[in-house]
């Protein structure tokens, strides 16, 4: 006796005493087997609505539940035909997209089902070529396309990222579907090996950012990102570059950039950039500082021409450094080196007017002509419309209060000034 | 025939409410399903019953599932988890005379497939009927078994060795009577 013939033997005999108990079951469970094609016929009728072309939703007015469609369908088919439905112009109640790198958009009727599902690039197509997902519950059918992304490898420990974004008419629907759903997607993930990162994110409908993504061929959460992103007030950042980039790298600036109105799980991966500690090595090692001689030192996360960078600035001495550090290899992108020197907090002379134009009171505030300025911690604050504002590129010296303009001090005064020869002979270093 | 492949869309359309998903994955699955349970409760209308109650399970928590690419682990979890829950009842009744029955009272069928049968529940241990069940009925790689019963790939598949051998044993020693 084989192996193979003792299995189909075993195949059999269970075949053969294995009740048949499925009617039972579909009594009990309420439900009926109608055949596939007119089941989805009518789910997507009694949705009310649509077909899809494109990106374009063609609404038709059909509001019959579709067990009724079903009853009636077979008897009623030449009648139904006959029926012109009107285009009565109602849209879905949200678009859903889901970005990892394929980008899927998801459409969903006033019951939160799906109804369709478009890919937005050709790893999108792949995913989606293994489902149908019409008529599924969007928490159902979101947890089945992450599922199925992570099978297909999309979503690994060094692209663990997932971009969420919905859209709505109504803000408080789209902002409660957007929070349910990064959360459902964050706990789903949870229970898997990679520590993943949600974003989410919602927007209403905008025509400006559709015909954007529709451009450039990435979904509309994509497009609302850059948008986002574009807006975080970066000076370095262009569309052209974020375009670029990655979904995974535009989360990860999401995230380090603080994008607002958005539902943020986990940390997008960074660990395949050097991190701020080595952009700071490599900043201090080019400008020839040491790290005990830097101080103030600040990073943001950026990206310059399609590079994310770590952007690095520094005080050292009298001079500030800012520099754009490779976020891949470390290599310095660009840097800038100014002199700043330090503004110090005048002492016992501070008001001392005697042989210029300013005055001190009572108060140690300084008058220079019409203007009134106080020195707090080194820093000089002119009062304006009764509020005191800083002035950085101003300092008291002997109750005098002078302005810096291009590298030279110059009394802030009607007087002859004395000249503070400061020049700046370290301006041209940059790049 | 073997069920290694259940469509996961399936289980996606039964979360919508689909009847003929339903009807499909229960066409697929059902001799796996009762298969299984009954390689756990050795008796017939137990295995039913949880058969029962597992596709119940399988289409009210549809709506529930997490898609991994493993429905069919999925399923027979559940039928794990509820025949474990049943010998944990102790309402379980082992019945030795139902192996006999099994040849005398079916008519369809060989006779020597239902001996198969008969011999792999009387002679194989707990672990041992679960996994050529399984194996047979599934077509489930070892390392899918061993997920399912929580237990080492290699004693699985040591098991499933060990159990063939002793089946082919029985039925030779079987035969040497006849």
């Amino acid at each position: 006796m084989t192996e193979k013939k003792i299995i189909e033997s075993l195949n059999t005999a269970v075949a053969d005493i294995t009740p048949n108990i499925l009617d039972d079951l579909m009594a009990e469970l309420n439900i009926t087997a109608e055949p596939k094609e007119l089941m989805q016929d009518a789910i997507a009728k009694d949705e009310a609505v649509s077909t899809v072309t494109g990106r374009e939703w063609i609404k038709r007015d059909s509001l019959v539940p579709w067990r009724r469609v079903i009853s009636v369908a077979a008897s009623l088919l030449l009648v139904v035909a006959g029926i012109s439905l009107s285009m009565t112009g109602r849209p879905p109640l949200a678009l859903v997209s889901l970005d990892v790198n394929p980008g899927i958009e998801i459409s969903i009727n006033n019951k939160e089902r799906v109804i369709e599902a478009i890919p937005v690039n050709d790893e999108a197509a792949e995913i989606l070529a293994e489902m149908d997902l019409k008529g599924s519950d969007i928490d159902v059918a979101c947890n089945a396309i992450v599922g199925s992304m992570l099978t297909h490898g999309y979503l690994t420990d060094l692209s663990n990222s997932i971009l969420l974004s919905v859209s709505a008419d109504d803000e408080q629907v789209g902002t409660q579907i957007e929070k349910r759903l990064s959360k459902q997607i964050n706990d789903y993930l949870e229970n898997t090996e990679i520590a993943a990162a949600v974003l989410g994110q919602y927007g209403a409908s905008d025509e400006a950012t559709r015909s954007f993504a529709d451009a450039n061929g990435i979904s509309l959460g994509k497009a609302w990102l850059i948008k986002n992103l574009l807006n975080t007030g970066s000076t370095k950042m262009k569309e052209s570059d974020l375009l670029g980039l990655k979904t995974q790298e535009l989360i990860l600036l999401g995230q380090k950039r603080g994008v607002t109105k958005t539902t943020s799980y986990g940390n997008a991966e960074s660990s395949q950039y050097i991190g701020e500690e080595k952009a700071l090595d490599a900043a201090l090692k080019q400008a020839g500082v040491s790290k005990s001689d830097a101080t103030n030192v600040k990073y943001e996360f950026d990206v310059e021409r399609g590079t994310l960078i770590y952007e690095v600035s520094f005080r050292a001495g009298d001079y500030e450094y800012d520099y754009d550090i490779n976020a891949y290899n470390g290599s310095v992108v660009s840097f800038e080196k100014e002199y700043e020197p330090r503004i110090t907090a005048p002492k016992s002379n501070v008001g001392n007017n005697s042989g210029n134009s300013s005055s001190s009171n009572s108060s140690g505030t300084v008058i220079s002509g019409d203007d009134e300025y106080k020195v707090e911690n080194g820093v000089v604050y002119e009062k304006d419309d009764g509020r005191w504002e800083p002035e950085y590129d101003k300092k008291v010296e002997n109750g005098r209060v002078y302005e810096r303009d291009d590298g030279r001090w110059e009394a802030d005064d009607d007087d002859d000034y004395d000249d503070h020869d400061y020049d700046d002979d370290d301006d041209d270093d940059d790049d | 025939m073997s069920v290694a492949y259940v469509d996961e869309n399936l289980i996606i359309r039964m979360a919508a409410g689909d009847g003929a998903a339903f009807k499909e994955l229960y066409e697929q699955t059902s001799s796996a399903v009762y298969g299984f349970a009954l390689s756990i409760l050795k008796n017939k209308h137990d295995a039913e019953d949880v058969m029962h109650d597992a596709f119940i399970k399988v289409y009210t928590a549809a709506v529930t599932y997490k898609p991994m690419g493993k429905p069919l682990a999925w399923i027979l979890t559940i039928v794990k988890n509820l025949c474990y829950s049943k010998v944990r009842s102790g309402t379980v009744c082992e019945d030795l005379e139902e192996y006999e029955d099994l040849v005398r009272t079916d008519e369809s069928g060989t006779i020597l497939d239902k001996v198969i049968l008969q011999e792999a529940l009387a002679k194989l241990d707990f672990e041992e009927r679960q996994i050529v069940i399984l194996h047979s009925l599934t077509g489930m790689k070892h390392r899918e078994i061993a997920e399912i019963l929580e237990l080492p790939t290699g004693t699985v598949l040591s098991k499933y060795n060990r159990s063939i051998k002793k089946l082919r044993n029985e039925l030779e020693e079987k035969g040497g009577e006849q």
